[in-house]
């Protein structure tokens, strides 16, 4: 086989990957290869990452639910999130896969999580206000209340389940409040943070 | 086309297949049957002396295929503790390959209908996709990251804690 019908088949060979789904190897994979390395240093490199980019839809759901139903706890859980920062395709099938926190009991996304409740201004008091029902008594910007919010951001906040809010009610001294999906474990290492990050300065 | 037509339940029979890149194969036909595409083409008298042309898969990710097959074909029924666990080791070790392989076989695998190996294909792909970092899946599986910056940061921002503990935040993303 002479060099020129070499760099043709190699070139006729990646023509042919972007038309078919699936990559076809040359008959002498290892020999054909090397040359187009040594040739087309852009097209060799094309040729071998294009590969899982092709991989079909379904297919990468079906990893991606492997991966998804193989965790349910964090730190591990992080798995899912790093798989949703990967590209579009990867971060789109995840999104669709991961169902909202009050559906799987699993957190998820950080952003499912949101210090939303956001305060109000209040005119007549000129300060940020939020409504802890009573349980919270000492202005602070420590004071939070995290909300579970669906894929879109909720807009209407009055209708947002409030899931943990933590506020001062004296010196050195805290209330907590917390429901499903949270559980007293996460809701105290939470609250806890908070102390270190200041959730509402954000 | 009815060179082995005589009895499709035979197991002792001999089925022929061929690579989209010409290469052929034997395999026995309880082997081909772990094939769904196969086993169809099989009840429908279509392999011949010719082989069963399989226009998407080349020798290699094939030849692999063929030793699944022949040796979980071998092994259906029946099996002692023993045998199963042989079997799984088996299964541990052909699956221990690099990511080109790994995508072939999951590729022809789900074309050609052989559940088993999907399901072993697919949980490998999984493993490795485990405890790395976006930027290191894009690294093992040659991604091209799309987002535009302003997406990229918003996610960077949005994850920043969940990878905090062990990641320094320039790994992110």
């Amino acid at each position: 086989m002479s060099f020129r019908s070499v760099i043709q088949e190699v070139k006729g060979e990646i023509g042919a990957i972007s038309r078919r789904s699936f990559r076809s190897r040359p008959h002498r994979p290892g020999r054909v290869r090397r040359v187009a390395a040594a040739v087309e240093p852009d097209e060799a490199l094309l040729r071998q990452s294009c590969c899982w980019t092709q991989l079909p839809p379904e297919l990468l759901r079906e990893v991606l639910a492997r991966v998804e139903e193989s965790e349910g706890r964090w730190p591990r859980r992080r798995d899912v999130v790093a798989c949703a920062g990967v590209c579009r395709s990867w971060r789109g099938i995840v999104r669709e896969i991961v169902r909202a926190p009050e559906a799987s009991g699993k957190l998820t996304f950080p952003i499912s999580l949101k210090q939303n409740k956001s305060p109000r201004w209040h005119e007549h008091l000129q300060c940020w206000c939020l409504n802890f029902h009573g349980r919270v008594t000492v202005a602070s910007v420590k004071n939070f209340q995290l909300v579970a919010s669906d894929e879109s951001g909720s807009t209407n906040q009055e209708h947002e389940d409030v899931i943990l809010q933590f506020g001062k009610v004296g010196k050195d001294m805290f209330t907590m409040d917390y429901r499903y999906p949270i559980s007293a474990f996460q809701a105290f290492a939470i609250s806890l943070s908070s102390f270190d990050t200041k959730i509402a300065c954000e | 086309m009815a060179a082995a037509t005589d009895d499709a339940g035979d197991s002792n029979e001999m089925i022929r297949v061929v690579s989209s890149d010409g290469e052929h194969f034997e395999m026995p036909e309880a082997a081909a049957n772990l094939s769904l595409v196969l086993r169809h083409m099989i009840e429908d008298d279509c392999a011949d002396a010719a082989g069963i042309p399989l226009a998407v898969v080349a020798a290699k990710p094939l030849a692999k295929i063929v030793d699944y097959c022949t040796k979980h074909a071998a092994k259906s029924s029946g099996l002692t503790i023993e045998e199963a666990e042989e079997l799984k080791r088996f299964d541990a070790e052909f699956i221990e390959v690099d990511t080109d392989m790994l995508y072939d076989l999951l590729v022809a695998a789900d074309f050609m209908g052989v559940e088993g190996l999907s399901k072993l294909a697919v949980q490998r792909t999984a493993d490795l996709i485990k405890g790395k970092t976006p930027e290191q899946n894009r690294e093992t599986f040659g991604i091209v990251n799309d987002f535009t910056p302003e997406e990229e940061e918003e996610i960077c921002k949005e994850n920043e804690w969940a990878f905090q503990i062990t990641k320094p935040p320039s790994r992110l993303c």
